[in-house]
């Protein structure tokens, strides 16, 4: 079976000349879970956004499922594999929860029934139903993380990219995320989860990298 | 410790080219105001390449300029005409390259506050009798414009991600978007600010109406000169410009 994620010797340097990895390999299937640790600025970020194709490898090659990342569109990218950013109120358009959720169904050709069935689905999996006509800024970290999640979950992704989803969330909101990860991962839909908190990826990875001095280890 | 040129120097400085380009209107004299700030900039260790980067920046607003000005003045010799109206004229040419050279001066000049700091910049200000609030109040607008535009491509970037194909959508959808993209932008401006606003009060901001100052630099001999040169070569330039 070939990978769905294929990173063959990818090399990144800033433009300031500062190098962040040197000669990645990572291979991924749909299905697989895998965190990605490191300390602060080992490039952890870098190498999720070098997957999504937000940033271009120095030297290297980044394929998803078979083609280089580059050859599809950011829309297209972005259909197949969800990201959801560090900083969750980045990707937040809309004026309402509910809005946020369906944003992009409606640019799909969801007919409004469909675009409402399917939010009303996501709002309870993530367990939002009483926010859905809040602004999506006034609400909690640990909502907006779901927010976030449940909002690429929408566009149905083959394979999910978090960028330090737990940071913030005290134990019990922490759990509740889990809780969607789980389900998440019972679809059938695989996901990197970036990440220093040890104890969340335990209980949502098959296996675990580490980004030390550029290299994985 | 205090540094040559003062901050204050560099701001007469700033002033001097800006006025030349604003009140300037041909552009061969605006050419030569532009020599004259790239090889200051130049005397001063700032490479003028960096203007070259930052006109390229603005190339499609440089476009727009050129088309305006040369489709709305149709002074001097006509090069071009269609159906008796003068798309390209000897007045258009001479008006769209003084617009383009006046923005490249007003660029030029403020590279000359590239080397200073933040906060050299707001003692400068105070220096200068503007009220400590209005001088952090001015800078931190200034310094939010590129904030406000990585904020703005990050939720371009975003939106797209969510499957939103830009490229193949229609013109009043895409419109639509563009809104999208605005709220995000502007919500996180505001809530930045709010944010900022409450970490300058924690910090006693405003606490008292007067501050006290780790750097309070003055002005060397040089400095007098360097003003006085500045302030003079402007005054000539604009006399000969008028006589």
């Amino acid at each position: 079976m070939s990978a769905f994620i294929d990173l063959e010797q990818v090399w990144f340097s800033w433009p300031s000349g500062r190098e962040v990895l040197r000669g990645v390999d990572l291979t991924l299937q749909r299905n697989d879970t895998l965190a990605l640790m490191g300390s602060n600025g080992s490039g952890k970020t870098t190498l999720g956004k070098l997957i999504m194709g937000l940033l271009q490898p120095t030297a290297g090659k980044v394929c998803l499922d078979g083609r280089p990342v580059q050859e599809y569109s950011l829309a297209e990218r972005g259909r197949r594999v969800g990201y959801v950013f560090q900083n969750p109120e980045r990707q937040f358009f809309a004026a309402s929860v509910a809005d946020e959720i369906g944003f992009a169904l409606g640019f799909r050709g969801f007919s409004p029934a469909e675009v409402e069935e399917r939010v009303a689905e996501l709002l309870a999996f993530f367990e939002l139903e009483q926010y859905a006509q809040a602004f999506p800024f006034h609400l909690s970290h640990g909502e907006k993380q779901r927010l976030a999640l449940a909002a690429v979950m929408a566009l149905e992704p083959e394979f999910i990219i978090l960028d330090e989803p737990s940071t913030g969330l005290d134990w019990a909101r922490k759990n509740k995320l889990i809780k969607a990860l789980e389900g998440i991962r019972e679809r059938g839909v695989g996901y990197i989860i970036i990440s220093h908190d040890h104890e969340f990826c335990r209980r949502l990875c098959r296996s675990a990298v580490t980004l030390k001095g550029g290299r994985l280890t | 410790m205090s540094r040559f040129p003062d901050t204050r120097t560099l701001l007469l400085i700033v002033l001097c080219f800006t006025t030349l380009a604003l009140a300037l209107g041909d552009p061969f004299w605006l050419a030569a105001v532009l020599a004259l700030a790239l090889a200051a900039l130049a005397a001063m260790g700032i490479s003028p390449a960096r203007l070259g980067r930052r006109l390229k920046r603005y190339r499609g607003l440089f476009l727009v300029l050129v088309l305006a000005q040369s489709l709305t003045n149709s002074s001097g010799r006509v090069f071009l005409e269609w159906r008796g109206h003068v798309l390209l004229s000897s007045g258009g040419v001479q008006a769209a390259a003084a617009a383009v050279l006046r923005i490249a001066v007003i660029l030029a000049a403020a590279m000359f506050l590239s080397r200073r700091n933040y906060q050299e910049l707001v003692t400068a200000l105070v220096q200068l009798r503007v009220p400590y609030e209005l001088a952090y109040m001015v800078l931190l607008g200034v310094r939010f414009i590129p904030v406000f535009m990585e904020e703005f491509r990050t939720a371009l970037t975003a939106i797209q991600l969510r499957g939103v194909d830009l490229d193949k959508v229609p013109l009043g959808r895409k419109i639509r978007i563009y809104s999208y993209i605005l709220m995000p932008a502007v919500a996180g401006a505001l809530i930045r600010a709010r944010r900022v606003a409450v970490a300058m009060e924690a910090r006693a901001f405003r606490a008292r109406p007067r501050r006290t100052w780790l750097e309070w630099p003055r002005l060397h001999r040089r400095d007098w000169l360097l003003m006085a040169a500045a302030v003079a070569a402007t005054a000539a330039v604009l006399a000969l410009y008028w006589r």
